[in-house]
């Protein structure tokens, strides 16, 4: 009975969280930007404040739920078992999106077909790019400067900032500490840990009523911004990111129904609003606690301990967007300079890519991007324009692998939870 | 009475009208001879490219001159109170250096960078324009060989680099990279192809040449990147060459752009000729 009351309590506002008025915001936010540029335009205030409220209580969730499980973990000495499954899993995840990918690409050739005035448009936005001096944005990071950036001189600094990655690596550092600590000191601060993520969450849960809002506005300006015209001449290689996600998606979906013995629709329903904040907001991490509470919740009923943490490490580290746009843009790169691809090039690119990715792992999306140079370099193909490119149509194919990103990770913290809960069963 | 006094005034007029007119012959200005020759012309004779540079010099289908340039030669004329011709038959921009130096021309006003061995037949004035030279260079070559076109990389660079015949940019080409081998073509034209297929790595023209170049093909911006060289020592002033006989006509031009002519950068110049572009 108590669920239908609370239910009656909220009725006025509970509609604004329904999946139909999220859609319908975000089909009208998108004719918004397509229709009338310059309203759209003006009304981006709304959708960054809206991402900003969603971030405020990121960092915060992160930290408390990535201490909380590796201490607990490392409590319950399962730990070193559970890591490896976890890292496996997750590499295996990321060379076959890889694999998949470049079987795509290069069936449907992104570069190849382009006509004269695809080249023109191309040479244009190329050429703007190297008139207004973008030619210093070629990023490499290589192993070194990962793991200088990963850990924080000052940990404040750190949180300061929002450096994702050195936050993640304290946490687990700490969480770590906490758990092989043991006794009744490290119990008050797993508690205090487990406490603070809890009210985090309320919050967000809060913040979902002025999801509609804000994803109206923040796909109005995305779609206002974008060059329609550099699509035109990158349609194909568009249309192979969304292609190659949206498979990704379905085969994702098809593991988690058959791990979680759940039917699609289940699956589907459980994880719409995670995929949503993910679409609208192009922004992985703040879909983070909707994935979390997806997983744990009541259709899927996932153990929150393992959840906790491997839904914010996996998102954090595993881009597979990133994969998929770094092989998709190679291989139009070689096309476009006519640079041939054979067998031993393609194994470089996969293994390149899923490098070049997690290097790039918690950076700014223009870091992430121009970490393609990591691939393309040692084909000898031209870093510099592709990430003109690239940036031009990100708007475009942001949205889709960002929901690529949630849902890949989403489905390998199912599998590598629900094999423990099997473990757990037996033991 | 008045009659009297009408005709005395007429008198006094004439005589000192007269005087006047007298003294005006006295004091006749003795110009000296490089711009007395000019005057005695009436005609100011420029040097000018063969082929149109926009936006220095464009010519319209009826044959008349426009452009930075030519307003500037106009000015001069204007301020000298003479006409002017064009000559355009230099086919390099040495010709121009040459033809000033051979006394047919008097000055040469067509973007003329200052090289130390132009300097040798000609005077040049203070620069009236300045541009950025560019480096221009194919991606894929550049990439090949790990080239990101800093100045240093391209001081250590022992590749191609394309050049037209008689350009200043052969000497820049070689004292920004002298390890380079210059390989001289007919025409940009020309030197922007063998880019564009890879036959040269690389090629430097002054920003706006490049600009020109892009905005006829902007398709090649796909094999062409082009990266703006900031150093102020390496900035290419565009100067008007004067005969070494006629250093007064140089103090003038000289005089004229320092009270008249603030110096022009690249961006001022695209701007002031902006319609030029659309076309």
């Amino acid at each position: 009975m108590k669920p239908v009351t609370k239910k009656q309590t909220n009725f006025s506002m509970q509609w604004l969280k329904s999946p139909v008025v999220v859609l319908l915001s975000m089909l009208m936010g998108i004719s918004a930007g397509l229709y009338f540029p310059d309203f759209s335009k003006s009304s981006a205030m709304v959708g960054e404040t809206y991402l900003k409220l969603l971030q405020m209580t990121i960092i915060p969730i992160l930290m408390s739920a990535v201490i909380s499980s590796v201490g607990k973990l490392f409590a319950s000495e399962s730990a070193r078992a559970s890591i490896l499954k976890i890292i496996t899993t997750s590499f295996i995840f990321l060379f076959l999106v890889g694999a998949l990918t470049i079987v795509i690409s290069l069936l449907v050739g992104p570069g190849r077909y382009l006509s004269e005035d695809a080249k023109i448009l191309l040479g244009k936005t190329l050429n703007v790019a190297d008139q207004s001096g973008g030619s210093h944005a070629v990023a490499s990071r290589g192993t070194v400067e990962f793991i200088h950036a990963m850990i924080p001189s000052n940990i404040f600094d750190d949180l300061g900032r929002g450096s994702i990655l050195s936050i993640l690596f304290f946490s687990l550092i700490l969480g770590v500490a906490i758990g092989t600590m043991g006794g009744k000191n490290a119990q008050s601060i797993l508690d205090v840990a487990e406490g603070l993520f809890e009210a985090f969450f309320k919050i967000v849960d809060w913040s979902m009523y002025l999801l509609p809002f804000g994803l109206f506005s923040l796909l109005a300006n995305q779609l206002a911004s974008t060059g329609t015209d550099t699509l035109a001449a990158m349609l194909r290689f568009v249309l192979i990111v969304w292609g190659t996600s949206l498979f990704v998606i379905v085969v994702n979906t098809a593991i988690m129904c058959l791990t979680l013995r759940r039917s699609p629709l289940v699956i589907l329903s459980a994880f719409k609003q995670s995929m949503l904040i993910a679409f609208g907001t192009s922004n992985s991490i703040a879909a983070i606690p909707s994935a979390i509470e997806a997983l744990t919740g009541e259709k899927i009923k996932l153990p929150a301990s393992i959840i906790n943490l491997v839904v914010p490490i996996g998102v954090v580290l595993n881009s597979f967007s990133m994969i998929i746009m770094y092989i998709a843009a190679t291989v139009f790169a070689a096309e476009l300079y006519d640079v041939p691809l054979h067998a031993p090039q393609i194994v470089i690119v996969i293994l390149l890519s899923v490098l070049a990715a997690i290097a790039g792992a918690g950076a700014p999306s223009i870091v992430c991007i121009s970490m393609i140079s990591i691939v393309l370099l040692p084909l000898g193909l031209p870093a510099q324009a592709i990430i003109v490119l690239l940036i031009a149509v990100d708007p475009l194919i942001d949205p889709i692998g960002t929901m690529t990103n949630i849902h890949t990770n989403v489905t390998i913290s199912a599998l590598v939870a629900s094999g423990d809960k099997n473990e757990n069963k037996g033991e | 009475m008045t009659k009297i006094f009408i005709s005395t005034l007429l008198f006094v007029c004439m005589v000192f009208g007269g005087a006047w007119d007298q003294s005006a012959t006295a004091a006749s200005p003795t110009y000296p001879p490089d711009i007395q020759k000019i005057k005695d012309r009436g005609q100011l004779i420029v040097a000018m490219h063969s082929i149109d540079q926009i936006p220095y010099l464009i010519s319209d289908p009826s044959g008349k001159l426009y452009g930075n340039d030519v307003d500037l030669a106009k000015s001069i004329a204007d301020e000298l109170k003479v006409g002017i011709t064009f000559d355009r038959t230099a086919k390099t921009f040495n010709e121009i250096v040459d033809i000033v130096a051979s006394g047919t021309a008097d000055i040469g006003l067509s973007t003329l960078s200052r090289t130390l061995a132009r300097a040798e037949k000609v005077r040049f004035s203070n620069p009236y324009a300045v541009v950025r030279p560019v480096l221009v260079l194919n991606r894929v070559a550049a990439a090949k060989l790990n080239l990101g076109g800093s100045l240093s990389e391209m001081a250590r660079f022992s590749g191609l680099i394309g050049e037209p015949k008689g350009n200043s940019y052969i000497g820049f080409a070689k004292s920004v990279s002298p390890k380079a081998t210059v390989v001289e073509f007919d025409t940009w034209d020309e030197t922007f192809n063998a880019v564009t297929e890879g036959r040269v790595v690389a090629t430097f023209r002054d920003e706006i040449g490049v600009k020109n170049y892009l905005n006829r093909f902007p398709e090649r911006a796909v094999q062409l990147s082009m990266i703006s060289i900031d150093n102020p020592a390496m900035v290419d002033g565009l100067a008007i060459a004067v005969n070494s006989q006629s250093l007064h006509l140089l103090g003038f031009i000289n005089l004229y752009l320092e009270m008249k002519y603030p110096t022009r950068k690249a961006d001022d110049l695209m701007r002031i000729y902006a319609q030029h572009y659309k076309k």
